[in-house]
């Protein structure tokens, strides 16, 4: 199934909410919708599992060999087509097996071929000896996988999954992911709504960055995370001078490599990660330093501006790293934009983590 | 004393008057509490699962009809069946079936009300993961009932004891005539007027036993609906 999005619109209580986003979804994989909370991530994945009508706009579904269904004429239809996994998933009030039987038996399936499938879902998502369990009184990781379960048995074309892991125990997070390529490697269609960026970096192909409605970002998850504006997603997560990159062992010392630029750090991770500094942790000089910083980095300055009584001045230092500085300094050093600098900072003030 | 050992007598050595009566009651108020839930539940579900212009003022009205005594739709009830009457051509005036329509008039708004916010504590989620789940409208209507059976079994308990217990629109449309349209409170009534007490004692007996029994299921009904 390809769907296509042209123009989607949608206000609630005559706030937009989305403004015009078009999209495509087209080939299997995992396309991750990613932005800050009320960017309307989970309204986009609401009309495009028509469980709203969007106010402008078109939707087309076509399937294979098909002409092309308008959402709005074929909506049962196509929603057979589809699974959508809120978070916190709802139980419907019964036994576990009663949730993975569900929309079978809305489909009038037999009941073998119930209980096959749905052994099936419990066994693929660690649950072998919950099907008698009251599905309300388990846990949230537990609940979230008897969700995802709940979809799995109807082998749908497309699933939804709106934050699939937020808020889940680790097991029941890998196995979420886990399940997700699965579903992708088997030709399906994963659309995820998601914060986690280690998540997108893990398992998503396509990455649309949604921001007030409006999607500012699209791409494949290689090109948006690693060669886009590294401190857009610093701003995103509401981190200064945030860099993602590799950790790479040089004699006895940990190096952190990004874009070309390097710097040293103290870290005991290794591979992918995440690396930020804070802009007043870093001296600005305007000659090559001799000092215990193990960093000296040579930059231009890019941009300089005032903010409550600090000078926040952008280097270009072949990525881009924003410092702090008194406007004294500013002042004394006589900087202007283009100015050559170095900006110095110690390894152990470069805080360096990996979100999983 | 004496009276409560001749009352006890009565309904240890089976009198057929008293279980005649018995029967009846509960005959009259089992058929009024069907109907009425029957008509009450796809009323709820109608104004519940559909927005419209004046749903509020509809769930409004349905909870102040709560409140009409059950003395004026006995009145409005004997004005329509009585001879002269509109609907006096049915002759049931003075029947059982008259008893069963005053009945479900008076416990409609009631079945209703309760149903309404049984189905609105429902939240909005559990429907959508139905949908999802690809529930068309029947299935969804099915589901949703499942998912408040025990709030909607309270509700028809609530009523079926609400119209066993009820005497004076009884006594106005039934007629309390013996053998035909006696039934507990009515007997109970006039048997104490007339101070024939054993058997307004006795009777009052299987009242008590029978209204504490569908509390205790009420009660049992409400925990697991509270769930």
């Amino acid at each position: 199934m390809k769907i296509t999005a042209h123009n989607l619109s949608k206000s609630f209580d005559g706030k937009a909410v989305l403004k015009d986003v078009s999209l495509e979804i087209d080939g299997s994989g995992i396309y991750a919708l990613v932005g800050p909370n009320g960017s309307g991530k989970t309204t986009l994945m609401r009309l495009l599992a028509l469980l709203e009508k969007s106010d402008g706009g078109t939707l087309k579904y076509k399937t294979r060999g098909s002409e092309g269904y308008d959402a709005v004429v074929h909506s049962p239809g196509i929603r057979k087509k589809m699974g959508l996994i809120h978070n916190p998933a709802v139980m419907l009030s019964g036994t576990v097996r009663y949730n993975l039987e569900y929309g079978l038996r809305v489909r009038g399936v037999s009941q073998s071929e119930r209980i096959r499938r749905s052994d099936q879902a419990l066994e693929a998502l660690s649950l072998k000896g919950f099907g008698k369990r009251e599905a309300k009184t388990l846990s949230a990781g537990e609940i979230q996988r008897v969700a995802l379960g709940r979809v799995l048995v109807l082998d749908p074309e497309v699933v939804f999954l709106d934050e699939p892991t937020a808020n889940l125990d680790p097991l029941s997070a890998k196995l979420i992911e886990k399940t997700i390529l699965e579903l992708a490697s088997r030709g399906k269609k994963v659309v995820l709504a998601t914060n986690n960026l280690w998540q997108v970096e893990r398992i998503a192909n396509w990455v649309w960055f949604l921001n007030d409605g409006v999607i500012s970002i699209s791409g494949t998850a290689q090109d948006v995370l690693h060669k886009g504006d590294q401190a857009f997603w610093g701003k995103f997560l509401g981190r200064d001078n945030l860099y993602i990159g590799k950790i790479e062992n040089l004699e006895n010392r940990k190096l952190f490599k990004v874009d070309g630029v390097s710097f040293e750090v103290v870290t005991g991770l290794e591979g992918q990660v995440m690396a930020s500094l804070n802009p007043t942790e870093i001296i600005l000089s305007s000659q090559k330093l001799v000092s215990s910083a193990r960093n000296v980095l040579e930059g231009v300055v890019t941009e300089a501006v005032s903010e409550g009584g600090l000078y926040k001045v952008t280097l270009d230092i072949g990525l881009s790293l924003d410092v702090a500085i008194t406007k004294a300094s500013w002042d004394e050093m006589g900087l202007q934009k283009g100015s050559k600098v170095y900006a110095v900072f110690k390894a152990s003030s470069v805080r360096v983590w990996r979100e999983e | 004393m004496q009276s409560m050992q001749q009352a006890l007598g009565l309904l240890l050595k089976y009198d057929p008057e008293i279980w005649q009566i018995v029967f009846l009651s509960l005959q009259v108020s089992l058929a009024s509490s069907l109907i009425a839930v029957v008509l009450a539940v796809p009323l709820s579900l109608a104004v519940t699962q559909n927005e419209f212009r004046g749903k509020r003022i509809i769930i409004g009205t349905v909870n102040s009809f709560i409140a009409i005594p059950a003395v004026v739709i006995g009145l409005v009830c004997y004005l329509l069946l009585s001879r002269s009457g509109p609907l006096g051509f049915w002759h049931l005036l003075f029947t059982p079936s008259a008893i069963i329509i005053a009945q479900t008039l008076l416990i409609i708004p009631l079945m209703t009300g309760l149903s309404i916010s049984a189905l609105q504590s429902l939240g909005h989620r559990v429907k959508e993961t139905m949908i999802t789940l690809g529930a068309g409208r029947w299935h969804l209507i099915l589901g949703i009932m499942r998912e408040v059976r025990f709030a909607l079994a309270a509700a028809f308990i609530t009523g079926f004891s609400r119209v066993l217990g009820e005497t004076g629109m009884t006594m106005m449309v039934g007629g309390n005539i013996k053998g035909e349209t006696r039934v507990m409170t009515t007997a109970i009534a006039l048997e104490t007027i007339k101070g024939n007490f054993e058997l307004g004692i006795a009777l009052g007996l299987v009242l008590l036993i029978v209204a504490i029994g569908i509390n205790i299921i009420l009660q049992a009904v409400q925990g697991r609906a509270g769930r």
